[in-house]
């Protein structure tokens, strides 16, 4: 089975010679993203990638994490692979040096977190929702919300999740029915949500659930939903994970793919939750968050088209069937390895260049967040918005269906063998 | 791509628009990785001189791919959109079980 390389001259290139880096770093604020740092932040990560995430993502989709009992256990290697990211800084690499993270622009963590999606989606996943409760709390939280969950979340002890979906309300939020019920300084949340990612698990101290539900004066409808924080441990007063909260896993899901990160029924007993901004505006906050979410979505596409492609590249170099066109018919009967032949090259090449054009996109719409972010003059801000607004949607719905193309012809590249699990290109 | 974004705006039958939606998504998606693409290409160019040559010269062959395989679906797209959208809502929803 092929190992993951990060394809760094591309990324390089992107990121220079289209994203401009350079004008970049000199925003205000990201001073610190000079090339040469950019440069051993990416030789870095990719080492991280190739050496600690890579070797547990054939094994762990095929053990899959495991529920017994409320309690997740997630594969072989996971726990020890989460510790050492979190050491190692990883966890924190896109965050505020405020709150501990290391304050640089999205520019740079969006080829590193390509890195961690190609290299393996399932454990990609759960520092992916810690960033989302993370941009919750930042947007809208209160101070003391903030100096509670921030510093432990941003350094990874803590993980994150997002709870939308109940099983009558899926794309339709609308039809959020949880309650949250006010007593005294917080609330108490009751109903089940499905689907949480990383809603249970081994790998953390802590998890902070980020829940949608209605307070009982709350109007009908999209109107009437609050955003409310339910940690699994409330923490004591000295910060400390202290009593266990009836937030509680009721089984995870048997899903098609990503096996390795769990996909939880959560079941909220009266659990103790605090309001996050003002009631009843928790959907429209959640949507301002949702950007990031959806970029980072679209990133996915990119990481699976990467990965697709260099195992197909892998295997049609290796793979060796048929004649080729031209000296075959001069009389060499040898057989030569399928890179050779013109169908398998359009396949490499409609793989390659579309990865190409979907890595090109996102890191230019990555650029124009921080511009959108920084700039020091409010009507260039803006147009970097309109920028990004109209990008996200076509990063996140045109590269994944694209990622998706792209996988399946990597499949079809493997032949009979990339039906069969072993090879990976299944997965 | 500006066929398909009047169409969408001029269509007076919600109906009609969003069943082309998707299919517009997917032009736009061809257009700007297109834009990409040719932009990588120029910069590639630019920097054959002193540059990494086989990776710069690969750079403009998979643009230029791009272009002839990928960036030329995009009429089809325009066709779906525009002239297709109609036929999606055809059939009642009685007629589908039909069969
Ligand atoms: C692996 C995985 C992880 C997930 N993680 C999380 C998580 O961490 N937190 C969380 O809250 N949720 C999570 N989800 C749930 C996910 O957000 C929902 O599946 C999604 O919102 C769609 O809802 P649904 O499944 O109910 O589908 P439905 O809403 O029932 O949709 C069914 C189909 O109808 C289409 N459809 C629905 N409404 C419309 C419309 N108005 N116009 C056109 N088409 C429409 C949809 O596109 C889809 O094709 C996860 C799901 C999966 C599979």
């Amino acid at each position: 089975m092929s190992t993951y390389r990060a394809p760094l001259k591309d990324m390089k290139f992107v990121l220079n010679e289209l994203a401009g880096l350079g004008e970049v770093g000199k925003l205000p604020g990201y001073e610190e993203a000079t090339p040469d740092t950019v440069d051993a932040i990416l030789e870095e990560a990719s080492k991280f990638a190739s050496g600690v995430l890579d070797p547990i993502n054939y094994s762990g989709d095929q053990e899959g994490s495991k529920w017994a009992d409320g309690a997740v256990k997630t594969p072989k290697g996971f726990r020890e692979a989460y510790k050492q990211f979190c050491e190692g800084g990883w966890n924190a690499l896109p965050f505020e040096a405020e709150w501990g993270g290391q304050g640089l622009p999205r520019l740079v963590s969006t080829p590193v977190q390509e890195m961690w999606k190609s290299s393996n989606m399932s454990f990609s996943l759960c520092p992916l929702l810690t960033q989302g409760a993370i941009e919750a709390l930042l947007l809208r939280g209160s101070p003391e919300l903030q100096r509670r969950y921030l510093p432990k979340m941003v350094e990874g002890s803590w993980t994150g999740t997002m709870n939308l979906t109940e099983p009558q309300a899926g794309s339709d939020l609308s039809l959020v029915r949880t309650r949250a019920e006010r007593q005294g300084d917080h609330f108490l949340i009751s109903g089940q949500k499905i689907f949480i990612t990383y809603g249970e698990h081994d790998m953390s101290e802590n998890i902070v659930h980020l829940v949608l539900a209605r307070t009982p004066e709350a109007p009908e409808g999209v109107k009437g939903i609050s955003l409310f924080v339910v940690p699994k441990f409330v923490p004591n007063a000295d910060g400390t994970p202290g009593k266990r909260n009836p937030a509680k896993c009721a089984s995870i899901e048997h899903k098609l793919g990503i096996h390795a990160s769990p996909t939880a029924v959560m079941v909220y007993d009266k659990a103790v939750g605090y309001l996050v901004g003002e009631e009843n505006r928790g959907l429209e906050y959640m949507f301002i968050m949702m950007n990031a979410a959806r970029f980072a979505v679209g990133l996915e596409g990119v990481a699976i088209a990467e990965r697709a492609f260099q195992r197909a590249l892998a295997f049609a170099k290796e793979r060796i069937q048929g004649r080729d066109l031209v000296q075959g018919a001069q009389g060499t009967n040898a057989a030569v390895p399928i890179i050779r032949h013109p169908d398998v090259r359009r396949m490499l090449m409609l793989m390659k260049s579309q990865t190409e054009a979907m890595r090109a996109l996102a890191y230019t719409t990555a650029a124009a967040m921080d511009y959108a972010h920084k700039h020091p003059d409010a009507e260039a801000r803006k147009q970097h918005q309109a920028f990004v607004d109209l990008m996200i949607p076509v990063v996140k719905g045109w590269s994944t269906e694209t990622g998706i193309e792209v996988a399946s012809l990597g499949v079809q590249v493997h032949g009979g063998m990339g039906f069969v699990e072993e090879t990976g290109a299944a997965q | 791509m500006a066929d398909g974004v009047n169409f969408i705006v001029e269509t007076k039958d919600p109906r009609v628009s969003f069943a082309g939606a998707v299919p517009f998504l997917k032009l736009m998606g061809i257009v700007a990785g297109g834009w990409q693409m040719a932009r990588a290409a120029l910069a590639a160019e630019k920097g054959l001189t002193g540059g990494d040559r086989p990776f710069l010269e690969a750079k403009i062959a998979t643009a230029r791919f791009f272009g002839d395989q990928v960036l030329v679906q995009a009429p089809g797209l325009r066709d779906t959109v525009v002239k297709g959208s109609p036929a999606v809502m055809a059939l009642s929803e009685e007629q589908f079980l039909a069969a």
